[in-house]
């Protein structure tokens, strides 16, 4: 690693989002080591295809790339701005939307992601997933699944009523109450911020 | 009876999730704006939204992704930074926020970024020698992540703009062409990796698009290989060697 990239591999995600407006093509490689894992498995989790998924994920590192001028860290972390343009990439790729997707700006930071070494931070995300997992098992499985099927899958709420066969009420219902849950179930353990 | 901002209110679990569409989103947006209730809703529930990305069993992506996404993103000019707020409607705010100061640093970092687009354009700096993209204001880099190379056209390629951008350690290349003009009916053009030793390796065929554009990835083996050059083929599947002198051609090691 030359000193110029292992000072570009310290940086924190800001400091990195300033590399990336400045136009340094070593800033995406940094970021691609801090979160292609996790953007590769999201794409995964959505497409169920390799390499559809790898498609998905160089499509997002791009749109990132170009973008990165109009990033706002008040409005929400790296990581979560890179991830949200991969499942908007995935769910375009999924349902074959004509339109890209603005990138979601109900962005909020999330405690436990770390931005130090790569140990702490495989390790920090792995108890993430460990909690996000055990709060999503903890919700009632209709809930879940309204979750699921519109976050995974893209969805809107109509097309889930229809899937699973209830009224348009209850799905948006189902889909609050499991939010809630989920959030109270991650403030709770102090993973996410509370009010 | 549901009233409207009932209707409204009961959508933004789906906002939060992304799982509505461009009117619907701009429609619940607005309404944030105004609404302080919905707002804090909205705010509480994405933050719940946020962490469903880490829920994923971690898959180790191929190793050829990172030279993928390094090579596609050479051939991308990254947006300038916007005069004001990029985003139409402010998102999760009490109020508008004013525009973000210029301080020295943010300054600094605009016109580096302005003068990284204007240098890209007007192909200031990407002469004869190739210039590798990255931190020219950080020291001495060994080893850049990508350097992009000029191809340069004669007689109907005169007009031709062909840039090819090498990832050395992933041996991948992306050759991004614009105002190519359209080949005779029947045949394509056909891309071909040269080497040191006189050999010529057929890299792919393509055809640009209607504004003379396209972007071809060259995935062959890149060792031995120092130069690109492009000749007019039979389609649709090209020839195995070339039936022409190029025109046109650059160097890439």
């Amino acid at each position: 690693m030359t000193p110029s990239k292992r000072a570009l591999s310290e940086r924190s995600d800001p400091e990195l989002v300033a590399a990336l407006v400045a136009g340094e093509i070593d800033a995406v490689d940094v970021l691609f080591t801090r979160y292609g894992r996790v953007a590769y498995s999201l794409a995964i989790r959505i497409l169920g295809d390799p390499g559809r998924a790898e498609d998905v994920v160089q499509d997002a590192f791009v749109r990132v790339w170009k973008r990165a001028a109009s990033f706002d860290a008040r409005r929400g972390s790296l990581r979560t701005w890179l991830l949200t343009v991969v499942r908007n990439c995935a769910i375009d790729h999924l349902r074959g939307s004509l339109h890209e997707r603005s990138e979601m700006e109900l962005q909020v930071e999330v405690r436990a992601e770390g931005e130090g070494s790569n140990p702490w931070r495989e390790v920090s995300q792995s108890l993430e997933r460990d909690a996000v997992r055990v709060a999503l098992r903890s919700l009632p499985g209709e809930q879940r699944q309204a979750i699921e099927l519109a976050y995974y899958g893209g969805y809107s709420q109509q097309e889930i009523a229809r899937m699973v066969d209830a009224p348009l009420g209850t799905i948006k219902g189902r889909t609050r109450l499991g939010l809630e849950k989920l959030c109270s179930y991650l403030q709770g353990r102090g993973l996410i911020d509370g009010d | 009876m549901a009233t409207e901002h009932d209707e409204l209110a009961s959508a933004i679990p789906a906002l939060v999730l992304g799982s509505v569409t461009a009117e619907e989103r701009q429609q619940l947006m607005l309404h944030l704006e105004g609404c302080a209730g919905c707002r804090a809703l909205a705010a509480r529930l994405a933050r719940g939204a946020a962490v469903l990305p880490m829920e994923p069993d971690p898959v180790e992506p191929p190793a050829r992704l990172r030279g993928r996404v390094l090579a596609a993103v050479a051939t991308v000019r990254p947006d300038a930074p916007p005069r004001s707020s990029p985003l139409p409607i402010p998102a999760l705010q009490r109020r508008r926020r004013p525009p973000r100061p210029l301080t020295g640093v943010r300054l600094g970092l605009i016109a580096a970024a302005a003068a990284f687009v204007l240098g890209a354009v007007a192909g200031v700096g990407f002469g004869h020698l190739a210039q590798p993209f990255g931190p020219s204001r950080q020291g001495p880099v060994a080893g850049p992540v990508a350097a992009r190379y000029p191809l340069h056209g004669t007689g109907a390629m005169a007009g031709v703009t062909a840039d090819a951008v090498v990832v050395p350690r992933d041996g991948l290349a992306v050759v991004d062409f614009r105002g190519m003009p359209q080949p005779p009916a029947g045949q394509v053009y056909e891309l071909w990796l040269l080497t040191g030793d006189s050999r010529a390796l057929p890299a792919g065929v393509f055809v640009p698009d209607s504004q003379g554009s396209r972007v071809v990835v060259v995935t062959q083996d890149l060792r031995g290989a120092t130069r690109l050059a492009v000749t007019v083929e039979h389609g649709p599947d090209g020839a195995s060697a070339p039936s022409q002198t190029p025109q046109l051609s650059g160097r890439i090691a």
